[in-house]
């Protein structure tokens, strides 16, 4: 009591608990901000040294070379900005993917090693021991060079029916078109949302049958707006031609990476629910509930509580890990950014604008997960 | 033409000058620290057929090595003085700038952009290349604008995509590219029909094609898409690229004259029965003698670099040449002499 009173009186700031803190705080982001500073200098000065500045006007020049299946257009007379940005999409469009399914996969195989089977749960231990020990590189370039080696060529598709064909160039199957491609799928969007809340508002009030009326008045609407077509996949000259294609480099992308991740969220679902202390589903068998019941209404939703911040850090890696798809020809951010750097020579450049976009990424998804973490657990 | 050559000529009689009252001249700081280091640092692909793989010990061989071996020996006089390194193509430019490697013998072309920046200097073309397509016979392509709608595969990271680019582009074709970087991914792809070209330089198709299951069943298309001059590359150093651009000078030179790793101690103990340019080659008081106390190297660098390493025809036959398994026909390239009709031209030493 006595240093208590002392220490309040005489040195407020190192016996006030939040003063304290503010202050290491405080001591730590200076630290930080003279760090950067001194490596921001460091390379302005060697870069001025050998008479070169960091400058991004390159962005907006022509970039000069195409890429392949991305998700906005580009060609050579586009800017490396635009080939950076699909570059970006790509590794979004990948990313989400796999962590799908990797999430799919890693549930199924962490319920599994938990399984009182003897062969189900050695599978599932078996897996994630392959996978936890092989690098991800190299399942990558298994998977690819098997799937190109053992489908067949494009001309010797195997056919389904017709309209769904495999090769080792990937998958074609039937898509529907519509008349001004993405703006079309964005009237879809917001016809299917007006239908679905007009349907509701409309039947709420005991009209079901009118509610059903403006639903498909609605769908007429929208198909008249976008007129949609079938584009059915024919072999043309040498390639596929209309329908949708899933590429081989894609394919190989997500079932390794898929299966990779999978594996070690199969761990980390395997670990959260071994962690739910046993007296939870004690007390659940007690009530004389069921097992499944008691994994689905006792141990998931605390297992859930415990999974979210290993879970964050695995979807990050994998938002990382689709860079391995440069190895493959899968044009990501990273494999546009070297491509890049190679015609331009702008490697400083390059290299901060990619870590930026990743960084920003990873803090969101960390973010929203830390989000959906306190709404649903109320931490 | 005239003031430019009184200036050049009154700047060569000061660096004379200088040379008589400061003995071995500060020639450059990179040659000064490569001979502090007792060791070249040289970049090379690390796995290219004929051009420079490792055997079993370790050990590079091949055409782009040689240049590596060239320059140990006329710096050292040993050309295994040479610190050989497999490198990525991206990658070596990169180390060059970094200061992390004195030179570079790795099949890049040289074009203006990386030419200007001031970290990395091209010094001599040692092969005249052209990017090319390779299609399997089975695909019944005889000529590349047949080619529309093909899918191509390419190498990531170098002119290679913007030639393609460039070239479908130019003719309106439509493509599909696969830039694949891991080079058995991309092989794969190749001898798999995933594509149904893949574009290169030729010389490096001719290196790809030995490693397909039959080689036989695969073309080179006649069509060149653009103009590859593979280039030494340097630390900016007026001494080491002097070195480089000079004993390359000397290889052509001995081969216009016949002189080679064979025949060059006969020359050397007859010198005095030899032409007069060869005297100036291969004297220890004569031009190349001068020019090394300039650079504060040996004087019989020109002997060893023909001694050790050969001349230019020889190299490129030991290599890449017909009779070796890469199988390339020289007399198809323009990698000979210009006085044979190629676009080697051998500058006089003197």
């Amino acid at each position: 009591m006595i240093s208590g009173l002392t220490g309040r009186g005489h040195f407020p700031a190192f016996t006030d608990k939040r003063a304290r803190r503010q202050a290491v705080q405080f001591a730590c982001a200076l630290f930080l901000a003279l760090l950067g500073g001194l490596l921001w200098f460091n390379l302005t000065a060697n870069l001025g040294a050998a008479s070169m500045q960091v400058d991004f006007g390159f962005l907006w020049q022509d970039s000069g070379f195409d890429l392949n299946e991305t998700v906005i257009a580009h060609g050579p007379g586009a800017s490396y900005l635009n080939a950076l940005l699909a570059g970006f999409l790509n590794t979004l469009k990948l990313t989400a993917v796999c962590i799908a399914l990797a999430t799919f996969v890693g549930f199924a195989i962490g319920f599994a090693s938990l399984s009182a089977h003897p062969i189900l749960k050695n599978a599932a231990l078996a897996y994630v021991g392959a996978m936890r020990n092989l690098p991800k590189l190299l399942i990558l370039l298994a998977v690819y060079v098997v799937m190109v080696r053992e489908l067949p060529g494009v001309r010797d598709a195997w056919a389904f029916g017709g309209f769904v064909f495999v090769s080792n160039r990937g998958i074609e199957v039937p898509a529907v078109v519509l008349a001004g491609g993405w703006s079309g799928w964005a009237i879809v969007a917001a016809g299917v949302i007006a239908a679905v809340l007009g349907w509701r508002a409309v039947a709420q009030r005991g009209h079901p049958s009118a509610g059903a009326l403006l639903a498909v008045l609605m769908a007429a609407a929208a198909v008249a707006l976008t007129r949609p077509q079938l584009s059915l996949p024919a072999l043309q000259g040498f390639n596929f031609s209309g329908g949708w294609t899933v590429t081989v480099p894609f394919l190989a992308l997500m079932i390794a990476l898929g299966a990779y991740h999978g594996a070690q969220i199969g761990e980390l679902v395997r670990a959260a629910i071994l962690a739910v202390p046993a007296g939870q589903r004690e007390a659940g068998s007690a009530l004389g509930l069921r097992r499944m019941a008691i994994m689905r209404l006792i141990v998931v939703p605390q297992a859930l509580r415990l999974m979210v911040p290993p879970l964050t850090n695995q979807y990050i890696n994998t938002l990382k890990n689709t860079s391995i798809g440069l190895a493959v020809g899968y044009s990501d951010l990273v494999s546009v950014m070297s491509t890049a750097v190679n015609q331009t020579f702008r490697p400083i450049e390059l290299m901060i604008v990619t870590m930026c976009v990743y960084l920003s990424v990873g803090l969101a998804v960390s973010g929203a997960l830390a989000f959906f973490g306190s709404r649903a657990y109320g931490r | 033409m005239l003031r430019s050559y009184s200036l050049k000529a009154r700047l060569a009689g000061a660096a004379t000058l200088a040379a008589a009252f400061a003995q071995p001249a500060a020639a450059g700081p990179v040659l000064d620290e490569v001979l502090e280091n007792g060791a070249v640092t040289c970049l090379v692909n690390s796995n290219s057929p004929g051009f420079s793989t490792p055997d079993s010990d370790g050990r590079y061989t091949g055409f782009n090595v040689a240049f590596c071996r060239m320059a140990a020996a006329a710096i050292f006089g040993d050309a295994g003085k040479a610190d050989i390194r497999g490198i990525g193509f991206s990658d070596s430019m990169k180390t060059i700038v970094a200061g992390g490697a004195h030179m570079a013998s790795r099949s890049i072309t040289r074009t203006g952009t990386r030419d200007t920046d001031p970290g990395m200097a091209f010094v001599v073309t040692t092969f005249f290349d052209g990017q090319g397509f390779m299609v399997p016979q089975a695909l019944g392509v005889a000529s590349a604008s047949e080619l529309d709608g093909a899918t191509v595969c390419a190498e990531e990271g170098s002119t290679t995509l913007l030639n393609i680019a460039d070239w479908f582009g130019d003719r309106g074709m439509s493509y599909n590219i696969q830039n694949i970087a891991d080079k058995t991914a991309r092989l794969q792809a190749f001898f798999n029909g995933k594509c149904d070209v893949m574009s290169s330089d030729f010389s490096a198709l001719a290196a790809d094609r030995m490693l397909a299951p039959e080689p036989a069943d695969y073309t080179l298309l006649p069509d060149v898409i653009s103009a590859e001059p593979l280039t030494l590359l340097a630390q900016p150093d007026q001494g080491l690229e002097s070195v480089l651009f000079w004993s390359f000078q000397v290889m052509l030179n001995a081969e216009a004259h016949g002189i080679t790793s064979e025949n060059i101690e006969d020359i050397v103990t007859d010198l005095d029965n030899q032409p007069a340019a060869v005297r100036r080659m291969f004297g220890t008081d004569s031009a190349m003698g001068e020019m090394a106390q300039k650079l504060g190297i040996d004087g019989n660098w020109a002997i060893e670099v023909i001694r050790q390493v050969g001349n230019y025809g020889e190299v490129f036959e030991r290599t890449i040449g017909a009779d070796s398994p890469m199988g390339l026909d020289r007399t198809a390239t323009a990698n000979r002499l210009w006085t044979d009709g190629g676009l080697l031209y051998a500058h006089p030493i003197r």
